[in-house]
Order: C-alpha cells, then sequence, then structure tokens
C-alpha cells in the first residue's frame, strides 16, 4: 500500500481549496481593516493639524496604496493558487 | 570721654534689595516665547517650539500654540528593529532551503508568491500601526491650556485637557543612559481635576518645557491677580 504524500495531497486537488479559501478570507478582513484605517487617519487629521503639508492626508495615500496592493493579491490568489 | 577709636571710614552705601514681583519674570518668560519666530514642523519632529502650521480642533482664534511634543524619536527605534528582522525571514528561510540538499518542504510557486506577499503586507501594517501610535501621540502646550493626545493603537486614541489653573504641581523624570545621553523623559503634571495625572511620556528636552509649564501657569496666577 502506498504511504500516501501529505505535502502533495495539500497542495493538489481539493487540498489547494482548503488552503484557499482561509487565504481569501484573511485578506478580505484584512482590506477592512485598511478601510477602518482611513477612517481613523481622517479622525486623526480633524484632531489635530500636524503641518502645513496636512500629514494626515499622505498618511491616508500609503493605507490606500496598501489597500489596492491588497486587492491586488486577493485577485492574484484567486487566479494563481 | 575722649574717642577710642573712630572710624573716619564713611559708612557704605547698603545695596538695596529690590523684590522683583513673583509673577513678573514669568509673565515677560511667556510673552517672549509668544512673540518668538514660528518654526517648521515636518514629519519626524519630536518637539518644536511655537510650532508652524499646526491647530487642533476646538483651538481658540486667539490660542497660540506654544510648545509641540511627541515622543522622542529614540522611542521608535524597538519596533523599527523588529520590523527589519521579522522582514529578512522569508529571504532567509528561502535561502536555508536553496541551501539544503532536499528541501523541507515545498510549496507550489503560486501560493508561496501569496503568502510571502501577504506576510509583507501585514509587516507593513504593523510598522504604519507602530508610525501611526508614535505620530498621532501629541502633547500641546498653548499659553491657555494643555492637551494631550494619546494614541494607543490606530483604532483608539484619547485626548485630555488641562488649564493652568488646576495645575498643582509639574516634574519630570529622567532615568538611565538613554535618556540622559538623548535628553527626553516623562513630564507628569499633577492636576486638581478627576483625571489626577496628565503626562507627557518620552517628551525631548523635558527641563525646559517644565519649565514653560511653570511659567505659563505662575503667569496665569499672575494675571489673576492683577485683575483681583
Amino acid at each position: 500500500m502506498q504511504i500516501p504524500n501529505l505535502t502533495e495531497m495539500l497542495f493538489t486537488g481539493i487540498g489547494i481549496y482548503l488552503l484557499k479559501i482561509p487565504i481569501l478570507i484573511l485578506i478580505f478582513i484584512y482590506m477592512i481593516f485598511l478601510v477602518i484605517v482611513i477612517g481613523r487617519l481622517k479622525a486623526f487629521g480633524r484632531t489635530v493639524q500636524v503641518s502645513s503639508m496636512n500629514a494626515s492626508k499622505v498618511l491616508e495615500r500609503f493605507v490606500v496604496i496598501q489597500l489596492i496592493l491588497t486587492l491586488s493579491l486577493f485577485v492574484a490568489t484567486i487566479v494563481i493558487v | 570721654m575722649p574717642d577710642i577709636y573712630t572710624d573716619h571710614h564713611p559708612p557704605t552705601e547698603q545695596p538695596t534689595v529690590t523684590h522683583a514681583h513673583p509673577h513678573q519674570h514669568a509673565i515677560q518668560s511667556v510673552q517672549r516665547l509668544m512673540h518668538e519666530k514660528e518654526h517648521q514642523v515636518n514629519f519626524f519632529t519630536a518637539y518644536r517650539v511655537r510650532p508652524r502650521g499646526m491647530h487642533f480642533a476646538n483651538q481658540e482664534p486667539d490660542e497660540v500654540i506654544l510648545v509641540f511634543l511627541r515622543h522622542h524619536f529614540i522611542t521608535n527605534i524597538p519596533w523599527m528593529l523588529n520590523t527589519i528582522f521579522f522582514a529578512l525571514i522569508p529571504p532567509l528561510l528561502f535561502g536555508i532551503s536553496l541551501a539544503l540538499p532536499t528541501p523541507l518542504f515545498t510549496l507550489p510557486g503560486g501560493l508561496a508568491f501569496v503568502l510571502v506577499a501577504f506576510y509583507y503586507l501585514l509587516l507593513s501594517s504593523y510598522a504604519f500601526g507602530k508610525f501611526i501610535s508614535w505620530f498621532y501621540n501629541i502633547g500641546i502646550v498653548t499659553q491657555k491650556r494643555m492637551i494631550d493626545l494619546d494614541t494607543s493603537n490606530i483604532l483608539a486614541h484619547n485626548t485630555a485637557t488641562a488649564n493652568f489653573s488646576e495645575l498643582v504641581e509639574v516634574k519630570f523624570t529622567q532615568r538611565g543612559f538613554f535618556q540622559s545621553y538623548f535628553d527626553y523623559g516623562d513630564i507628569h503634571i499633577q492636576t486638581e481635576a478627576v483625571r489626577a495625572n496628565f503626562e507627557f511620556l518620552a517628551a525631548p528636552k523635558p527641563s525646559y518645557v517644565t519649565d514653560i509649564i511653570s511659567d505659563l501657569r505662575v503667569a496665569q496666577e499672575g494675571g489673576k491677580h492683577a485683575n483681583s
């Protein structure tokens, strides 16, 4: 009787979906977290405006870029994995 | 009776001691500060006297920000080092797996890419969260009050305000090599309010900031006495 190769089982066939779905869920939760962070940064910006270069806008842009990257990763996970 | 001894030297005039008004020095110090030139605040500024381009919610029209404080930048070093360490783990594991004659664990290429990318996104999120906790952890001193904006994490913050009339005591502590060398410390302000203590932790130049706060308190008391 052939001993099943666990690595092969995990990353082929049905196994790949057992990995793919939790990863997609995690990435989705992370995207929601980033949206909340953008809201928090807007609240911080209203509380105190630090320096004339509007620092909160710069930070928000950084989070938006992260959100775009995460969304790309979400799509990549569906397509590649 | 003949004089045994006479002092031919005329009596010297005793210097007169002028008792300046106790509040005058503080008032002059505050006025000097208020008329000082404004200084630019950049992204990584942790201490600025008369910061330019700064505003906060509920700031009154005639309210001037005298001191802007954050934690000293050196307090960011631990999380920066953590980030660098964790960023090096995937390349290290990759290098080790290449070096071994038989790989310990094999992942399909697509899955490996997704996992590593997600790992780095989480890591950047950790670093960003730490930066935001530092960036929006602000202490502001105006000529009317003190404001402490505490950001414990990216999802929670609280703001405390205290007037100088509520101030009972202001002191600072500077402990250890790093605090002494980089000149930062904890400023503790005891107030009469329900929140007994008001703190500016890891503030740069704590002795100078403590002096300013003391002067502002004395100046405000002086103003009250003058008006009464």
